[in-house]
């Protein structure tokens, strides 16, 4: 069963990517007619680089790629096995791969500007700003969420905390060989590998008994840390070496669900459409799939994060616009199919794994355990108890190293919302403007709620801030297929926005009026609610900053038609 | 046959290794051009009132500068749109 | 050896005239003498009854002497860079080039640059040829600015060459691990990178300068026994006292111009003081330069060369 569906999600994934992606780049983008690309046009040898889409490919879906389409899914399981894979395949192809698709070629056609740029061309200057902001809301957020989530991971399993604290030390140490003596790539590679193997094993040897507490605020002090450090001292080798995790990851998990055909019968493939998901942790509400859905599954699908990636370095290092549908289209397709992956792993063999206990872990957890079982299971050479720990250190380091960038990035994004304050309150500005001050807000804001709300409760508001990017993104992209390229075709791109940007506003006003008077209900519990009015007013400024954009697309949307 | 299939193999691990090439120095090449950036702002920052070396010093040292020059220009670009860069280079996702 | 004299001082003091006045009375004792004015002025000519211009000019048997054309200096200085600029950058950005020097003219920095070159270049390719260099000094800010050129431009020169090599060496880390990176076409080794050696030779021309400033001058602040002039010269002792200059005498000059009561302030005092009287009828010829006694100075000078 578990190939059965994995053989399906390849052939709906190949068959969308050849014939309807192809559509689109024949037909809407009609990119073989498109002028040349910004790579060759405007080359200096600095940005613009023409680069082999193989290469770009790799690179692009390395950036996209990280503990989001692992998470999402895992905790889609309370809704059963199917209502979350048809998301993650539906969703996907006519979502999530369009968004990425799309906003890469437009990219490619504003000379490599960001989407944000773009949005602010075609929408106006509100649908900048609201980029910004709710890009520093993201930062805020997945600091909470993957804080909330890395903590509970590593209380779940003792090993993890040496294994990632040696790993690490195996990053400075394959950084030195590579960047300051003159070993190589391969030197390097080779050295990493071999300390990565040894920083499991010492894991292993030494396992920690901490509360989540205690790592709590570990974490906090290792992201304003972390983040001050030179970036080729840990960073950057971290990053590279990290990338093997991925590799490793996906291979052996897909082998294992293809050659595996155990049925799918951990989790029912429907259990209800308002599955108990979404809440403060202890008092989960009752989450109707719609519109909730994309409050829990977003990298696997569709996620606003990747049009600013696509948007960024890889729409200038495109050969040609055609590239586009491999890099865009297609990396997206490879994410949906290692959400599916998780999925799979989950409701084939997580009971395998935990038994009765499967829906009460947390999600991450239920993911490491389901999915170390089904490798062991199936290649039987690679032991549970090193799947285990391989797993949790795979997601563990692709969150913690967001942590740390987030943190880098928040500093940036401070400063720019802070700029109106410059003329008004400068004391003000200048404090913000202070990297400390930024670093530690973030770090502090993220970690408190992380503590006192719960992946459960701030995921889904980490999500719904990244599909409300990726809305914004769609409408641009509507506006752009309409005003720029070719009217006929609006409607494919513009009834997949409408839809997702109705569902993701139900879902955060839901959110709203659903899960945030919950804080509330005991107005003793101080902390709980500090954490709701925290996250509620958050949330309720993204819905008011959606609006006020929404108000400038129509304007816009109106005015263009008036003048067609 | 075989030989199509070993051209094949060897262009994939080509590609793998390039791809991985670029990952190991993503970060250290954004820091590097930031650096040149700054080493062409100190020096070429006198013509347009920023603190800088004396302009003859600056004028000896111009005609050597030209692929400075162009990543100043290159930066002075980005700087104004930088949120996509530094989302893909920052590995947030 | 302290071959080379500089009498520094505020405008009206008596620079050109006690500069003439030594550079003449050195020539006539037997040494080969140079004597180079900075000063836009041009007031050596007057003081030797002759005109002069930046080549040297025999004036007496052991005396010759020259006026630094600033000016000429700047566009020769400003014309190699133009040169270099057209023979290393690709065609399509020398266009606009000639417009753009000619605003550099005025660029500040420009001027003491070019006194700095023209001081440089009587140094190494004239001063072989003569015991002593007297040089007579253009007014109290563009000295201090051209003395502290070496100094504060080394500061600079200095912190741009860590930076450039810690460019060369990322771009070498680079490329070595990836040769296909387009940072490869500017990779070089730390000695074929062109900025690097040119801000290596700015670095070695300065300094020899600044070794000439402080070790191998004689500098001379001369007062008139009047406030302001002396409020000067203790300003260009401070300044030269940051630069790590030392002032190796005070010249009092018109000593008895005014009846007034005067004394040298207490600063200036432990400095080796040389006095010299006010000439009533001017100094108007060379005549009258060697009325004015500078033997003290000359003694205490070439002393000071034979304990050296």
């Amino acid at each position: 069963m578990t190939t059965l569906i994995a053989l399906v999600a390849l052939a709906i994934y190949l068959a969308f990517y050849f014939i309807y992606g192809r559509v689109i780049r024949d037909k809407l983008l009609k990119s073989k007619e498109a002028p040349e690309a910004p790579s060759k046009r405007l080359s200096d040898g600095v940005d613009y680089v023409p680069t082999s889409k193989y290469v770009l490919f790799g690179h692009h879906f390395a950036s996209i790629a990280g503990a989001g389409p692992i998470t999402g899914p895992a905790m889609a399981v309370a809704w059963g096995w199917l209502p979350g894979l048809l998301w993650i395949w539906l969703g996907n192809i006519f979502l999530g791969a369009i968004h990425d698709y799309l906003a890469l070629a437009a990219s490619v056609r504003y000379d490599g500007r960001s989407v944000q740029f773009v949005a602010q061309d075609l929408i106006g200057k509100k649908a900048g700003k609201t980029f910004g902001w709710f890009t520093l809301f993201l930062c805020i957020l997945v600091v909470a969420a993957f804080g909330d989530i890395v903590a509970g991971q590593l209380a779940a399993d003792g090993r993890v905390f040496f294994a990632f604290v040696f790993f690490c030390i195996a990053a400075v140490i394959a950084g030195f060989a590579m960047y300051r003596s003159k070993l190589g790539l391969g030197w390097g590679s080779l050295i990493g590998l071999v300390l990565i193997i040894l920083a499991f094993w010492l894991g292993d040897m030494l396992p920690v008994k901490w509360s989540k507490d205690t790592y709590f605020l570990i974490i906090f002090v290792y992201i304003v840390l972390a983040s001050t450090l030179p970036v080729n001292l840990l960073l950057q080798p971290r990053d590279y070496l990290s990338s093997f995790f991925l590799y490793f990851g996906l291979i052996v998990g897909g082998i294992s669900a293809l050659i595996s055909v155990a049925p799918l019968n951990s989790i029912p493939a429907f259990t209800t459409f308002s599955a108990k998901l979404i809440g403060p942790a202890g008092a989960l509400q009752p989450s109707p799939f719609w519109p909730t859905v994309p409050l829990i599954i977003a990298c696997g699908a569709l996620s606003g994060f990747h049009a600013l990636v696509a948007s960024g370095t890889s729409s200038k290092q495109l050969r040609e616009e055609k590239d586009a549908l491999f890099v865009g289209y297609g990396a997206m397709l490879v994410e949906g199919f290692l959400s599916t992956l998780v999925i799979i792993a989950i409701a084939g063999f997580g009971a395998a794994a935990l038994g009765d206990k499967l829906m009460s872990t947390a999600a991450i957890p239920r993911f490491v355990q389901s999915f170390a079982q089904m490798v062991t299971t199936n290649l039987p050479f690679l032991p549970m108890s090193f799947m285990t720990l391989f797993a949790a250190v795979w997601v563990s380091t692709f969150a913690l190293t967001t942590l740390d960038t987030t943190n880098r990035l928040g500093r940036y994004l401070v400063q720019e919302m802070a700029e109106p304050l410059k003329e008004k309150n400068p004391g003000a500005f200048k404090f913000f403007s202070n990297k400390w001050v930024a670093s530690i807000i973030i770090a502090f804001v993220g970690i408190f709620l992380a503590r006192s709300g719960g992946y459960t409760v701030l995921w889904p508001a980490f999500s719904g801030a990244n599909q409300l990017l990726a809305s914004v993104v769609m409408l641009t992209v509507a506006v752009w297929v309409k005003k720029k390229l070719n009217p006929k075709y609006v409607a494919s791109v513009m009834i997949p926005a409408v839809f997702l940007w109705v569902t993701v506003t139900a879902a955060l006003i839901w959110y709203e009026i659903v899960i945030i008077p919950v804080f509330f209900v005991d107005m003793a519990k101080t902390l709980s609610v500090i954490t709701g009015a925290v996250v509620g007013l958050i949330t309720l400024f993204m819905l008011i900053l959606n609006f006020i954009m929404i108000s400038s697309f129509l304007k816009n949307w109106k005015v263009n038609a008036q003048a067609a | 046959m075989p030989a199509h299939f070993g051209h094949l193999l060897k262009k994939a691990m080509k590609t793998f290794s390039q791809v991985n090439r670029e990952k190991a120095t993503g970060m250290l090449d954004f820091e590097l051009k930031e650096l040149e950036n700054i080493f062409a702002l100190l020096i070429l920052g006198g013509f347009v009132g920023l603190p800088s070396p004396p302009s003859p010093i600056a004028v000896e040292l111009l005609p050597y500068m030209e692929k400075e020059l162009t990543v100043l220009l290159a930066r002075t670009d980005l700087s104004q749109d930088p949120l996509g860069v530094l989302m893909g280079m920052l590995e947030i996702d | 050896m302290h071959d080379t004299v500089f009498f520094l001082g505020k405008g009206g003091v008596g620079k050109t005239t006690l500069s003439s006045a030594f550079a003449l009375a050195l020539a006539r004792r037997g040494k080969n003498v140079l004597v180079a004015s900075l000063d836009p002025a041009h007031n050596l000519g007057d003081a030797l009854e002759t005109t002069l211009n930046g080549r040297p000019k025999k004036v007496e048997p052991n005396l010759d002497a020259l006026e630094v054309n600033l000016a000429e200096w700047v566009d020769k200085y400003l014309e190699e860079s133009r040169e270099q600029l057209k023979a290393n950058y690709s065609y399509n950005m020398t266009l606009n080039l000639d417009s753009f020097f000619s605003i550099l003219k005025y660029s500040p920095g420009t001027e003491e640059y070019a006194v700095l070159w023209a001081i440089e270049d009587i140094h190494c390719r004239l001063a072989p040829s003569y015991d002593f260099v007297v040089f007579d000094t253009p007014p109290t800010a563009l000295s201090l600015r051209f003395l502290s050129l070496p100094a504060i431009s080394g500061l600079w020169v200095a912190e741009l060459t860590k930076l450039r090599e810690r460019i060369l060496k990322s771009r070498q880390t680079i490329v070595r691990l990836n040769p296909e990176s387009p940072v490869a076409a500017s990779c070089v080794d730390k000695n074929d990178d062109k900025v690097y050696g040119k801000l290596g030779s700015i670095r070695t021309r300065l300094k020899a300068l600044d070794t000439l400033f402080s070790k191998h001058s004689f500098l001379s602040v001369i007062v008139n026994p009047d406030d302001l002039s002396v409020f000067e010269a203790l300003r260009i002792k401070e300044e030269l006292l940051k630069l790590g200059i030392p002032l190796s005498a005070v010249c009092v000059n018109k000593q008895g111009v005014s009846d007034a009561e005067w004394k040298q302030t207490e600063e200036l005092s432990h400095l080796p003081q040389f006095v010299f009287d006010f000439c009533r009828d001017g100094i108007r010829s060379r005549k009258d330069l060697e009325t004015i006694g500078v033997e003290h100075l000359l003694h205490y000078f070439l002393d000071k060369q034979g304990k050296a």
